[in-house]
């Protein structure tokens, strides 16, 4: 029996792919930051030696070296997670040829090896290895270097793979486990806790001690054979539907003073909740209120620049994460909405008016802040109007000019289907118009005069949301048809 | 009730549909029979205002579809699955289209009971979302779910395939039951469903009416000999 060329396979559905195929540009910009990850590792990696040398004196570079690779790999482990694509189901289609399952497992937990995620290491330790390990280490530091390093990726691999998976799983193991690496990398960073000094002991020890190497090699070959045994038992079509796990009924009875925009607000509100990538937007855009807390702002340089870009994300996480997509998240329903019981107008009025609820609601989770900087409220405050009004507009307008198909139910951090070249366009003007009304009321106004004129246009802006609908909604009657026809093109 | 008036839609120059002149009449059943490619879907898409006619139109109730929305408060259909909210449970998608109508939930479930045999207890009341659901039980929710809300007009295409023989006729029998002040067109590919349940049928042709009829016994005969093969 000839086995099929999985890798074959793989590379002609990557060739195939409609993101990769139809949208140069994303793809330039991914391969961009890929590119520029890259060399920056590579230059802190030829430096490393010096840094250590120059911050921690008197301590040994090798040791310290190991501190950070320690130090690296919970990092490493929550990179993965949120950025890797693990391949799963991708895996169906082949499960009827007469191929044993377990060389199908056996391939598909090897590629996850083989991604981006696992060079990036190397990047960052291969310069420092010829540098500083080479040169100055004895032979078995040598060798316990570079089994530290491909311990760490083989490792960290299988043990991001098993979270994703146990995370869609609603396995509440893996969000501990998140909480915990959190926990700690914020701990340590901000200096509550420092395990780091005690690491180098702990490096100069693995690096010196052959029979230490074989611990992430166990850790790494132990959750890949749970896997194993995990995907062998379970790898069926019938999976697949066990997936779905049942969320009860959301439903806000406020929303029905908006009538049958209410109805479709509703529609919205559990499409945040139930489709894995909407989810995921969600929890970003929460996650981002916590930012202040990690980072300390400094008045003297620049503090207004971050108060205001703060400001703008805080205030209107959920509204600049969601609305991005905003019809694009109805394209597999798109022809329902279009032709029965409601009408253009109250599907513009549901986009416009749940994006502009949001952006309250964050707001009101920042007012908190009030106990630890009053100045991030006030920007907030001054922001938030900004946002119910020009900032989702703006999405208004390019969704009524052109939108793609997505499957909002697949997840992925980096899964970039539904976004052009104008998404990426767009954030300028977004972010750049609150600068330009703040400067410029600042110059006009004085010191308060920039927050009045952001409170003051936004307001304004707001106002008039119902005369944007209209032009909105005839920008998207003349293209209606093509944006439905991009919404059933799979 | 509906007018096709020289609706014609070519891709790439070759020509999908052109009907010349058509007129449906308020409370007919009519089926819509072709080989595949012969324009029903599209035909249908033309009446929702879905794709763009190169030239001509469709007129509901005397407004042209492209320049109204009022046909979209009578009209109502099931093409596919695009008709299907996934994400939602099957009752929670009865709810939201019966909501559109100012329906309570109440009011939506006691309407949607009447269906259960064709829905065989595996759709109501079920906690899965209408993407776990097989091919058949979606489709019986679309055709169902078409029917809330009281339209004038139904447009079901090919409501018997993916059915199994039983509910096929139950189908049938829920266009009968269902006639009243109220216009259906249903496209298939089988034709004696189409010959036990129209009250008028249109053969399509590689885009163009060739035959239209008010059904008869002579009827029925005339339409399989259409579709037979040398």
């Amino acid at each position: 029996m000839k086995k099929p060329n999985f890798l074959k396979q793989a590379w002609l559905s990557f060739r195939r792919s409609p993101a990769l195929t139809q949208n140069l540009a994303q793809t330039i910009i991914l391969a961009f930051f890929g590119f520029y990850l890259a060399a920056s590792f590579l230059v802190s990696s030829l430096v490393a030696g010096e840094l250590i040398r120059e911050f921690f004196p008197g301590k040994d570079v090798l040791g310290m070296a190991g501190a950070f690779l320690i130090y690296y790999f919970p990092i490493d482990i929550l990179t993965r997670y949120f950025m890797q694509k693990f391949p799963t189901m991708s895996i169906k289609p082949y499960l009827l040829l007469p191929v044993s399952k377990g060389s199908m497992i056996h391939y598909l937990l090897r590629r996850s090896l083989f991604s981006f995620y696992s060079f990036l290491p190397l990047f960052l330790t291969v310069p420092f290895f010829f540098v500083e390990v080479l040169p100055n280490a004895s032979g078995t530091e040598t060798i316990g270097f570079i089994a530290l390093v491909l311990g760490i990726i083989f490792s960290s691999n299988y043990i991001s793979f098993w979270i994703s998976k146990a995370s869609d799983l609603n396995n509440w193991f893996s969000t501990i486990l998140l909480v915990v690496l959190f926990t700690f990398l914020f701990l340590e960073f901000k200096g509550i806790t420092s395990f780091f000094p005690s690491l180098e002991t702990a490096g100069s020890a693995f690096f010196s001690t052959p029979l230490l190497w074989i611990i992430p090699f166990a850790i790494g070959g132990l959750v890949y054979l749970y896997l194993f045994s995990y995907f062998k038992k379970f790898l069926t079509i019938e999976q697949e539907a066990k997936k779905d796990s049942y969320l009860p009924n959301v439903s806000l009875g406020f929303f029905s003073r908006f009538g049958r925009a209410g109805k479709l607000m509703d529609l919205e509100l559990r499409l945040l909740l139930r489709s894995k990538r909407a989810r995921s937007y969600l929890l970003v855009s929460v996650a981002f209120l916590f930012f202040p807390l990690v980072m300390a702002f400094d008045e003297e340089a620049g503090g207004e620049f971050y108060y205001l870009l703060f400001g703008l994300f805080m205030s209107g996480m959920i509204a600049l994460n969601h609305g991005q997509l905003m019809l694009s998240w109805n394209s597999l329903h798109f022809d329902l909405l279009l032709s029965r019981g409601n009408t253009i107008r109250d599907i513009f009025r549901a986009k416009y008016y749940i994006l502009a609820l949001s952006c309250i609601i964050t707001w009101l989770l920042t007012i908190p802040y009030l106990f630890a900087d009053p100045q991030i409220v006030a920007f907030c405050t001054a922001l938030v109007f900004i946002n119910t009004s020009f900032s989702i507009y703006a999405y208004m307008v390019l969704a009524s000019y052109n939108s793609m198909r997505i499957d909002p139910n697949e997840g992925g951090a980096l899964n970039m289907s539904g976004f052009g070249a104008a998404h990426y366009l767009i954030g300028l003007p977004i972010v750049a118009f609150p600068f330009i009304v703040y400067y410029g009321g600042k110059f006009a106004f004085g010191e308060t005069g920039g927050l009045l004129s952001l409170l003051v246009v936004g307001v304004l802006g707001t106002i008039f949301h119902q005369q944007v609908i209209d032009a909105c909604v005839k920008l998207f009657t003349t293209n209606r048809y093509k944006i439905s026809a991009a919404f059933r093109k799979e | 009730m509906i007018k096709a008036e020289n609706l014609r839609k070519a891709y790439e120059g070759n020509v999908v549909l052109h009907v010349e002149d058509l007129t449906i009449n308020k409370g007919e059943i009519v089926g819509l029979v072709g080989n595949n490619g012969a324009g029903k879907t599209t035909f249908f898409s033309m009446i929702l205002d879905l794709i763009k006619a190169d030239s001509g139109h469709v007129l509901s109730k005397d407004a042209d579809v492209s320049k109204t929305e009022d046909w979209k408060m009578y009209t109502s259909a099931y093409l596919d699955d695009g008709f299907l909210i996934n994400f939602l449970t099957p009752d929670e998608y009865f709810e939201f289209v019966g909501g559109l109508f100012n329906l309570s939930k109440n009011d939506v479930m006691d309407f949607v009971k009447q269906f259960e045999p064709i829905f065989n207890g595996e759709v109501i009341g079920q906690k899965k979302f209408i993407r776990q659901l097989s091919m058949g039980n979606r489709k019986k929710v679309g055709l169902i779910g078409a029917l809330i809300g009281n339209p004038e007009i139904v447009l079901w295409d090919e409501p018997f395939s993916n059915l199994d023989p039983s509910t096929q006729i139950r189908v049938r029998n829920v266009v009968k039951d269902h006639s009243e002040n109220r216009t259906f067109l249903v496209s298939s590919h089988d034709l004696h469903h189409i010959a036990e349940v129209c009250t008028r049928i249109i053969i399509l042709d590689k885009g163009k009416v060739v035959r239209d009829v008010q059904n008869s016994p002579a009827m029925k005969e005339e339409l399989f000999e259409f579709f037979e093969v040398e």
